[in-house]
Formats: C-alpha cells, structure tokens, sequence
C-alpha cells in the first residue's frame, strides 16, 4: 500500500459536517448579537425582513420614496498560532470585532439613508444658521412629525447624536430663557394633538374601524 | 451466463486513426474467454473490430437482452473518447462530432440499457482518450434511483486516461490495457487471498500503476451481488486449469438478501467515504450488513466485498486516515462473530491493510508537519470550530498512531510503526503542546492507547508532559469537560461555558462521570506521577469519574453493550489519593480472549470513544 498522491492539502481527521454544524451555531449566535445591535435603533416591530433582493418600493404611497438593500460584511482574522494555543479568548474577540463592525456599518448606513430622506425633502435644520443648539432644536421640533400608534398612544421623535453634541444640547437648553421651554411645551402639545388627528383621519379611511356590528 | 462485449477502434471516418485499438480489444477478449480466465459464454459474446455505431448498438441489444439474459456482462471499450455537453461519449468508426448523440455510444445510455437488462453485475472497462470525463457522467449516478432499487444491477467501473489526456500507447498496446491484462494474467500482483478478482480491486492496483506514468484512471462502482467474478485469480493457490464457475458455486446466495436489504444505505455510504464522511452512517450501515445474525461464511465473504469496494474510496479521500478507519469498522463489525475461523482469518486481513494504511497515514502526516507545522489544522471554512476540533483531533492522532504498534503482526511494520509513533508524538508536543488539553470525554480512548503505548516502549518525557498537559487542564476546568456526544451545534456554547467559567447553563453538556480522569489517573502510575497529582486533587473535589468493564471484549463492536458494570468513583468522597482509586481498582475480570480480539477491541475504542481498551493498563 502507498499514499496516493494528492492534489490537494491533506485534511486529518476533519469532520466536515460537524464543522459545518459548529460554524452554523457561530452564525446564528452572531445573528443574535446583530438583532441585539438593531434593536437598539430600530423597534423590532418596524423591522422588514423580505425574502429576495432588490428594490422595495410602495406602489399604493407614491410620496414614500423606495429604497435599495445595502449589503453589510465585515471580516476578521484568526492566527493559527491562537489555534494551536488553544486561546479561548479568540471568540470573544472575533465576535466583538464582526458585531462593533456590523453596527458602525449599520449606523452609518441608516444615518446616511434618514439624512438622504430628509434633504430630498428639505427637512434639515442647520445649528450654525439657528444660532444656538437649543434654537436648533426648537426648529427641529417644529419640522419633525409625531407618530401615534394605533390605540393613540403618541410617541415622542428620539435624538441621535455623538456625546458632546448631546452636552452642548443639554447646556444650551438649560440656559436659554423660559418663553423656549414654553415653546417647546406648546409646540410638543400641537404635535401631539395633530398626531392623534392623523391617527383618527387614518382609521377613517377604513370602511368600519373597532365598531361591532 | 455471463457475456463479453470488447469493441477496439482504430479507423474512424471523422477522426484520426489509431493503432492499437483493435488489437487491445482483441487480447482482452482472447483473455477473458478463456475457461480458466474469465470463461465467457462464447456463443453470445463478441469481439467487434472498428464496428459502425449501429454495430454496437445490434450487438448490445444481443448481449443484454437475449434469453437467457446474462447474470454478469463486461463491456471493454479502447479507442478515441470524448466528453461533450456533460456526457462522455465512446467513438465508432463512423461518430462524428455533430452530433455525436446520434453516432457515438454514450455511457448514459449503456447505463440506461443494463439497468433495464438488471444483469447482476456489469463491469464496465474504458480504455480511452478522454475517458476522465467519466467523472461527469458518473457524479449523478451516484444515486441508487439511477440504477433501480431493489435488484439494482451491481456496476463497476475501470476507465484509464484522464480528461485532456491521451490514453498513452506502449509498444505492446495501451499502458491502461497491459497493466489490466497483467493483472488478469498473473504478472502483476492484485491478492492471492480469493479465488477470483473483482474489477475494483483490479483497478486499484492498475491506477497505482498508471499514476506512476501520469495518467490518472477512474474506479467506480458498488458491486456487491454474487461473487466477484470479473476472473480468476491467477496468483490464488489453486490449480490453475480449474474453470471459473467451480469457483463462482461457493457463493452463498444468501448474502444477496442482505445486500438488497441495506443498498441505498450502502450507495449514501460509498457516495460519502471519498468526500462528506460521517463515520457514525458507515459504521451503522456496517453493522447492518455485518449483522452477527448473519452466517458465519456469508459474513466474511461480505466484509472482504465490502472492503474491496470500500477501500478503493476511501483512498480517494483527502484524510489520509480514512482508509484505515473504513477497514478498521469493517474489522470491529467482525468481533461478535470471530470465534468462526473464517470469520477471524477475515477480520486479521482486514486488522492487517488497517495497520498498513495507518503506516501509510502516519508517514504522510509526519511529512506534512515537517513541512507544515500547521497541517493539522483543517482548511476548511469555519477557523472557530478548529477549538473544538483540534484537541479531539490530536487525541485521535496519537491513539490511532499508537494503535498501530499493537495491530501490526509483523516486526518489521510494528518496528516502524514504533518509530512512526515516537515521532508522531515529539511533533505533536512540540507544535500542538497549547492545544493538548482535556476539552471532551470523547479524547479518553485516544489517550488511553497513546499514554499507555508511551509507557511500553519507554518515551517516558513524552509521556509525562502529555499526561502533564491533559491533567492540568481538566484540574483548571475543574473536570468539567464536554460529553462524548455533545452535538457540534452545541460544541460554541460549551467553549463559552468554558471561557467564563461559567456552566449554569450549560449543564447538560458537561460529561458526568468522565472516563477521561480514569485514564489519566491509571497512566499516573505507569509515569509515577500519583503524588504530583494527589497535590491537585482537591481542586476537583466532587468530579465523579468512571470505567465501563465489559464481560467479553468480543461486546466491544456492538453499539450499547449490556451485562458489564459502571465503575464509579468521585472525587473527595471514596478517593482522595491517586493510590485510593488504584487498590479499588478490580482486579481484571476478563482480559481479550486472543492478541486478534485485544487488537480489534482497541480498534474499537477509538471508533467508538465511549469504551476504553483498559486492558492495556493491566
């Protein structure tokens, strides 16, 4: 007997669906941490998932603009050396690096896809022309729309932004005069209050709406 | 009835001329007819010369579908082929390139033909340009639907020549018929074990022999009805001028049954021995077919068929241990019957190519890793799951290359094998010494054989620093290691337990008794470690550990066995010193009835890692 001659690397003892089903817990654990990550910008409840790719678009809305997939990808390295040590710590750390490099990617993409959406529309408040941070939130205010769910419950619109901007917010708020926070309270109340209008034109629009025969 | 159809082709209408076509063809044909050869009705078969493609397909219509059909039909082909549109095609005097399904004979349809003619089995030779491209054709084959179920036609398959290249031509013919001849012949060696040769293990031999002139020939096919009776072997110890079918009478019948019963597990089993191997599928299908129900005489003859046939694929595979590991089943499956002689004769045969294909195995992994110090890393896709897989791996690797310094019968193979190990494990400490750790019980068996085997032939620092490595990481884990049969799909979890130490939940894949803390407290003495360990032994204060004593070692194939006792001991309750558990130790109830049945159950144990070859520490 002698060992055949082979074109590829041999491989010793791999149990390839073992490694496959090994590699399968690795994605889906990796899956996990990403939805943990989504979660904390998007509502779950406001999460698509759609079955092929391309386009989505909402032919009943014209007004909604369509939107594309973007593929997200990121990679790391593993040295064989940390293999054949048998360093553990390879998987807290690879998970790490592909997680943080979804979510900067994911970021980055969902900020780029709002501020395109916004300056399409016009919809941009800018700090420098407003005068002061806490101006700018005041018009920001005016310019951004409540949502009520359908029980109408409205939901007040969330602020992203990096930690010192947040501070500058915070400060230019606290020391601006009282007619701001005024009208802040005033502007808040109208918003609510014409959300809820939308809400009810909204159902509306039903044929019939949580009336019982 | 058994019927011949050999085609050479030399002269083609739209295609070169050949020289050595016919006259291959002719000596093939002139072989095989013969009695004491291949003994092939001569009425019904036929030698056709540069026939046209409707020649071909008049003497294929005669030769599989006359009454009395033939029960084995043999096809020799040599001239020009071709692989056209996914399909490999035989050229005739007057094929042509357009349209070359309409003038050349394709192998699909001379598949369609036997299975519909179910001869019981069809050997198929292709002696050709181009004849690789088989391949193509033959991948979707690989389907037991393709050729029938119940009843399937037996099919093998030699095809020489390589796709892109020429079948080469010596001055006495094709390089790919004379070395098939010279195995029908007698002047090349194939065994000298059976009576007859099967096609398989005729092609085996003649693709070592080409590979050595750069072609590069395909073996193919599951045939295991009836005896297999391509010819006579001319090297078997028997007068040769015996006609053939005195031979093909001493087949049981009955084994054919057992076939039909279990031939879709067989073909999923063939289709995965060279590629995607799952030895918990092969080693069920095995003992299927090898039930120890079955008789005596019929289980033989089946393990030496299945060997055949088996051992061919598994050559093609890419772990060089494989071979090894499919004989090494075969063997085992034999244990429960081995008390019949031909049973044992089988099973030692089979203990015998095992010990040499790991000969094989060894040499090449000891190449590799002088070459690579990485070769023991598998290249495939998911790099996390090699901390799961590398230390069972090499836990694997030192108990089958230790293994075969007790398999081997022979002193020169067992001196090599010696050598082969104590270089094995030299490689292993120096390159893999971080990832030797104590990570599943499932590693028990390995380290059992390699531990005790580094004892017997004195490679005492070797085996003081394994044992050292594979104790301190079970003191560090605090003995929780993973169960034997964690599922892959589990093994992320575990690993995650592992690295924070926290196994609250994770219960469930922690093993409980281990076997593994057995092993290494009974390698403790054989290294007089037990104090050095003793200083440890209260971080595992409650791991409970355990040994499962067999009443027969000849249980050691079957999947559950029953009848022997758990032994369990724990840690800071019936044990506190390494000498505690040694006295309690029983004394050895049962030891291997013969070195056959000690060899096959140490097999065993690496095979199936839930039983340890404790004998070995007696």
């Amino acid at each position: 007997m002698n060992t055949p001659h082979r074109e590829k690397r041999a491989n010793y003892f791999s149990d390839e669906i073992g490694e496959e089903e090994f590699h399968h817990s690795f994605v889906t654990l990796l899956a996990q941490v990403q939805k943990k990550v989504v979660s904390r910008y998007l509502n779950p409840e406001n999460t698509h998932r759609f079955k092929h790719g391309g386009q989505w678009a909402h032919p009943a809305a014209p007004d909604v603009l369509p939107g594309d997939m973007k593929a997200l990808s990121a990679q790391t390295e593993v040295s064989f050396d940390k293999l054949v040590n048998h360093d553990l710590t390879v998987i807290d750390k690879v998970l790490r690096q592909l997680s943080e490099s979804m979510e900067r990617q994911f970021t980055q993409m969902m900020y780029s896809t709002v501020s395109a959406a916004a300056e399409s529309v016009g919809n941009t408040v800018d700090a420098k022309t407003a005068g002061s941070p806490h101006e700018a939130i005041a018009q920001m205010l005016e310019k951004v729309e409540f949502s009520s769910d359908k029980f109408g419950n409205v939901t007040p619109p969330t602020i992203h932004a990096g930690p010192e901007t947040v501070q500058a917010m915070l400060k230019s708020a606290a020391d601006a005069p009282p007619e701001f926070r005024q009208r802040i309270e005033a502007n808040k109340a109208r918003k609510t209050a014409e959300a809820v209008e939308r809400e009810v034109q909204r159902k509306a629009r039903f044929v019939r709406y949580g009336v019982a025969e | 009835m058994r019927v011949l159809l050999a085609i050479g082709c030399d002269s083609y209408d739209h295609a070169g001329l050949l020289h050595g076509a016919e006259r291959d063809a002719r000596r093939i044909y002139d072989s095989l007819i013969r009695a004491e050869v291949g003994e092939y009705d001569t009425n019904r078969s036929r030698l056709l010369l540069s026939p046209t493609y409707s020649d071909v397909r008049e003497a294929l219509r005669e030769a599989l579908f006359t009454e009395p059909q033939p029960k084995t039909f043999t096809f020799f082909f040599a001239g020009h082929g071709s692989v056209s549109a996914g399909a490999f095609y035989m050229w005739l005097r007057d094929s042509n390139q357009k349209g070359l399904s309409m003038s050349a004979l394709s192998l699909a349809d001379m598949f369609r033909s036997i299975n519909e003619a179910t001869p019981l089995q069809s050997n198929i030779v292709i002696d050709a340009c181009e004849s690789g491209g088989l391949i193509q054709d033959l991948g979707a084959l690989l389907k037991p639907g393709l050729l029938g179920n119940v009843g399937s036609p037996g099919l093998t398959l030699l095809a020489t020549a390589a796709q892109d290249q020429g079948a080469a031509e010596s001055p006495a013919g094709g390089v790919g018929t004379v070395a098939l001849l010279d195995c029908i012949d007698g002047n090349d060696f194939v065994q000298d074990h059976k009576g007859m040769l099967d096609l398989v293990e005729i092609g085996m031999r003649v693709s070592q022999r080409l590979r050595a002139s750069g072609q590069n020939p395909v073996v193919w096919g599951l045939n295991l009805f009836g005896p297999s009776g391509f010819c006579k072997n001319p090297r078997y110890g028997t007068d040769p001028a015996t006609p053939l079918r005195h031979a093909l009478q001493a087949w049981p019948t009955g084994s054919n049954d057992v076939i039909r019963q279990n031939y879709d597990a067989l073909w999923a089993a063939y289709s995965a021995i060279g590629g995607v191997w799952n030895p918990k599928k092969f080693a069920a299908v095995v003992r299927a077919v090898l039930s120890p129900s079955t008789a005596p005489e019929v289980l033989a003859i089946l393990a030496d068929r299945l060997a055949v046939t088996f051992a061919q694929r598994a050559f093609q595979a890419r772990d060089p241990f494989r071979s090894a590991e499919v004989a090494a089943t075969l063997a085992v499956a034999l244990l429960s019957s081995i008390e019949h002689p031909s049973v044992a004769h089988t099973a030692q045969r089979l203990l015998d190519h095992t010990c040499l294909a790991l000969i094989d195995a060894t040499s090449a992994l000891i190449k590799d890793l002088e070459g690579d110090k990485y070769a023991l890393l598998s290249d495939r896709g998911g790099v996390l799951s090699e901390l799961h897989e590398l230390p069972l791996r090499l836990t694997r690797v030192l108990g089958w290359a230790a293994a075969a310094t007790f398999m081997c019968s022979g002193d020169k193979q067992r001196t090599q094998a010696e050598a082969q190990f104590a270089k094995v494990v030299s490689l292993v400490l120096e390159h893999y010494g971080g990832a030797l750790t104590s990570l599943s019980d499932a590693q028990a068996s390995g380290l059992c054989i390699a531990l005790s085997t580094c004892a017997r032939l004195g490679l005492r620092d070797e085996g003081e620093m394994l044992l050292g490595l594979l104790f301190n990481s079970l003191i560090q884990c605090e003995g929780r290691i993973a169960r034997d049969d964690v599922p892959r799909g589990k093994a992320l979890e575990y690993l995650i337990a592992r690295r924070e130490n926290d196994f609250s939940n994770s219960m469930d894949l922690v093993a409980r008794p281990i076997d593994l803390l057995t092993v290494l407290l009974k390698a403790a003495s054989l290294f007089e470690l037990e104090a050095i360990f003793d200083e440890s032994l209260w971080k595992i204060d409650g791991v409970a550990f355990s040994a499962y004593l067999s009443t027969n070692y000849m249980n050691y194939g079957v999947s559950l066995m029953e009848g022997g006792e758990n032994l369990v001991w724990r840690i800071g309750f019936d044990v506190f010193k390494t000498a505690e558990f040694g006295v309690s130790w029983p004394a050895a109830k049962t030891v291997p009835q013969s070195p056959l049945v000690a060899a096959l159950a140490l097999a065993a144990s690496l095979l199936y890692p839930d039983r340890q070859a404790w004998f070995l520490f007696e």
